[in-house]
């Protein structure tokens, strides 16, 4: 039963390759008419305009006053195109950038002192509570820091290196920071974002998994990675902001892949709301779907516990948001129980979730940008 | 008026939509094209194509220099599909380029055709792209198709080994530490209550005054057979402990040309010896083998590891306790003496130390480790 969903989303998917190739390849002939079919038009209309306005002059014997309408509206014409080109060719929008070669990139946001500082303090507060926990901080910096090079020309932004560097300050020194910025900085020539999200792709996971397994000393998985495509038609949540036209027009989207050890420990997760047990990790009627990054935890549920076969002793706690779905998967040969928590639909506490599940690492795993703005974190650690 | 200013709206929207469509799809053309352009450069360096592994090309984060290496092995040692997908793809993309700008100026039909001929070569690539993801979802099913207590199982019984290698290293130190107490002069004090049977090898602790002599019940030439005849001086001694090392000679004279031949005669040895000295704890020890020129001119001697392999095996089915000095040896190559057969001064040392750990690892319930 399960096959036949994969293989209609499989189908799904190819249709929309399809489509997509399809529409390219019937562009220069069908989609994109071609400047003499344009000027054809222009003369289709010039036509019917002047059957339009011979009409009258047919039947009235001619009528001056209407071709300053006619003109208005002619010259509203010229400035509606005129403003939907402005608008459209305009490269930034709502805090993201759009680059000469169709990538989208979120500015980095401005950090807000005062919640540094309440996070700051709700993880002391925490090391005192259990003193025996170490605790880590990983935050994926924003593309547009990790790769500025694609950004348009004249984009400022802001030195988000700097900001995490003053937010690493403000820490407590019990605090583990991990800097996976300067790893991602290290190979920013490679697909680690997605152009049209936010979010790391497989790569970038697999990178920022292997940066924070190594500060948190546990085992990495030995062998190679296996990858795998689950889907090709991801368009992320970036994209959301252009025009409708644009965003039918470029249904072809983005790979999404997942890299898995060849040695992958066993394991099976608990929806901690509803108590639903599974053997995977990942939605696979969503990776056919019309948003395939939920299919990491089936969209991000509020609360995920993963018991494995990496018998070790070690339990970590997961605070994060949704860049955290794609990099956890890849800790399940490392750790004997995950527990993965998303503050904002989440209304537990870290404190109660270390002291129920015995927690022996905690690991603040946000992407910056959302560090930075949002406020859930802070109602879990205080 | 109200009517003209509707169609004014009207017309303002629909041209404003075709004139965003025309400007849209001038944009994406040549964005997706370099999109796309730069896609198949990042499937071939990431090497997620025709399936390859990411760590098909190396670590990135464990050496930067292999990986590169490696993306270049990559790009030139592609499986032939991957490489024609590159190429075909790269084809494509270049023919859908300059299609894309000339969209503007050539006419339809010109169009059409390059779209067609776009079409015939991008086939291949967009096939690969649907086996990547059959695999892709062939995974996920994998996945669903496990139950939660079908890994329930496999996680406790992860425990159940995890728990023994516990065990095993809580020995392992345990037994180290007992090793260590043995260094020094209390080595020999260590030995008590015991006989020590076998041939010339043997003989090395007596001479070299290293255990009691009258102890060691050991000459050059003896064999298994030897435990019968000196029986009776075995069991004056009522000893706790019996340590046995036979095995060159009985190898080299032929008597036993097989060796479980061999080891059906050692078995029925052990057990008379048993029998007479029920009360004894007997140690056989591994055949230290013959090395250089002695292994060259005995070429029957090479045989040994195989023999010795089948004493393991005796033991661990009759239920003796076994010592394997093979790590020993290894450790020590440098004391063989010049022949090659037998062993220098030092070795007894370390030799001694290993029947010692075989008594304590008896003794916790471990016959052979």
């Amino acid at each position: 039963m399960a096959f036949e969903k994969y293989a209609a989303g499989r189908e799904q998917n190819a249709a929309a390759a399809a489509q997509g190739k399809k529409k390219r390849m019937m562009d220069p002939a069908a989609s994109r008419p071609s400047r003499t079919e344009t000027v054809y038009e222009e003369d289709e209309y010039t036509a019917a305009g002047g059957d339009e306005m011979s009409g009258p002059e047919q039947k009235g014997g001619g009528n001056g006053g209407r071709i300053p309408i006619v003109l208005l509206c002619a010259a509203l014409i010229a400035a509606g195109v005129f403003l939907l080109y402005k608008d459209i060719s305009r490269d930034y929008r709502h805090g993201i950038y759009r680059c000469e070669n169709g990538r989208m990139l979120e500015a980095p946001a401005e950090p807000d002192p005062g919640k540094t500082d309440l996070v700051s303090s709700g993880v002391k507060n925490l090391a005192e509570k259990f003193p025996d926990v170490d605790q880590y901080m990983m935050l994926v910096p924003a593309a547009a820091c990790i790769q500025p090079e694609d950004l348009p020309e004249n984009a400022q932004i802001r030195d988000q290196r700097a900001d995490l560097a003053q937010i690493r300050s403000k820490m407590p020194q019990s605090l583990h920071w991990i800097d996976l910025a300067e790893t991602l900085s290290g190979h920013s020539g490679e697909n680690l974002y997605y152009d049209s999200d936010i979010y790391l792709t497989g790569w970038g996971s697999r990178y920022a998994a292997r940066t924070a397994m190594t500060a948190m000393e546990v085992k990495i998985p030995e062998g190679r990675d296996q990858c795998y495509l689950l889907s090709n038609t991801l368009i992320g949540r970036l994209a959301a902001d252009r025009l409708p036209a644009l965003h039918l027009l470029d249904r072809q989207g983005e790979r999404l892949e997942i890299y898995v050890p060849e040695k992958e420990a066993y394991y099976y997760c608990i929806n901690g709301r509803s108590g639903k047990r599974s053997g995977s990790l990942y939605d696979s009627e969503a990776a056919a779907g019309t948003s395939p990054y939920n299919v990491f935890f089936e969209g991000g549920k509020a609360l995920t516990q993963i018991h494995t076969t990496a018998i070790n002793g070690e339990t970590l706690l997961v605070v994060g948001d949704r860049t955290a779905d794609s990099i956890v998967p890849l800790f399940v040969s490392s750790f004997e129980h995950i527990i993965l928590m998303h503050p904002s639909k989440c209304a537990k506490t870290v404190a109660g979730l270390a002291r129920e599940y015995e927690v022996t690492k905690i690991l603040y795993l946000y992407d910056a940008n959302d560090f930075m703005t949002d406020s859930a974190l802070l109602r879990a650690l205080n | 008026m109200g009517g003209i200013f509707r169609l004014v709206i009207l017309i303002i929207v629909l041209a404003a939509g075709i004139a965003g469509i025309r400007l849209a799809a001038g944009r994406l053309a040549s964005g997706r094209a370099e999109k796309e352009a730069a896609e198949q450069v990042s499937l071939a360096e990431t090497g997620s194509a025709a399936g390859w592994t990411a760590q098909e090309k190396a670590d990135p984060l464990l050496s930067s220099s292999s990986e590169e290496e490696t993306k270049q092995d990559g790009l030139t040692e592609a499986p032939e599909e991957g490489e024609s997908v590159d190429r075909q793809s790269s084809e494509g993309l270049s023919a859908g380029g300059s299609s894309a700008d000339a969209g503007g100026d050539a006419a339809a039909d010109d169009g059409a055709t390059t779209a067609a001929a776009e079409a015939e070569e991008e086939k291949p690539a967009f096939d690969h792209v649907m086996t990547e993801l059959e695999n892709g979802y062939a995974y996920l099913a994998s996945l669903d198709a496990r139950t939660p207590v079908e890994m329930e199982y496999m996680i406790s019984e992860a425990q159940k080994e995890h728990e023994k290698e516990l065990e095993r290293e809580a020995y392992r130190l345990k037994r180290e530490k007992y090793r260590e107490s043995l260094e020094g002069k209390r080595l020999w004090d260590a030995f008590e209550d015991f006989v020590f049977l076998g041939d010339s090898r043997v003989v090395g602790f007596d001479v070299y005054g290293l255990l009691p002599s009258d102890r060691v019940l050991a000459e050059a030439g003896d064999t298994i057979n030897s435990i019968t005849n000196r029986m009776d001086t075995i069991k004056s001694f009522s000893p706790k402990y019996i340590f046995i090392s036979y095995g060159i000679n009985d190898i080299g004279i032929g008597f036993w040309p097989t060796a479980e031949e061999y080891t059906s005669a050692f078995s029925e040895k052990l057990h008379e010896l048993q029998k007479e000295l029920p009360e004894a704890e007997i140690y056989v020890n591994s055949i230290i083998p013959a090395r250089g020129d002695a292994a060259q001119a005995y070429p029957v001697w090479q045989g040994i590891p195989e023999y010795s392999e089948a004493v393991r095996q005796m033991c661990e089915r009759e239920g003796f306790a076994f010592i394997d000095n093979a790590s020993v040896i290894e450790e020590h190559m440098d004391q063989y003496a010049d022949d090659g057969v037998h062993m220098q001064p030092d070795f007894y040392r370390y030799w001694a130390e290993n029947q010692l750990l075989a008594v304590f690892d008896r003794k916790n319930g471990v016959l052979s480790f």
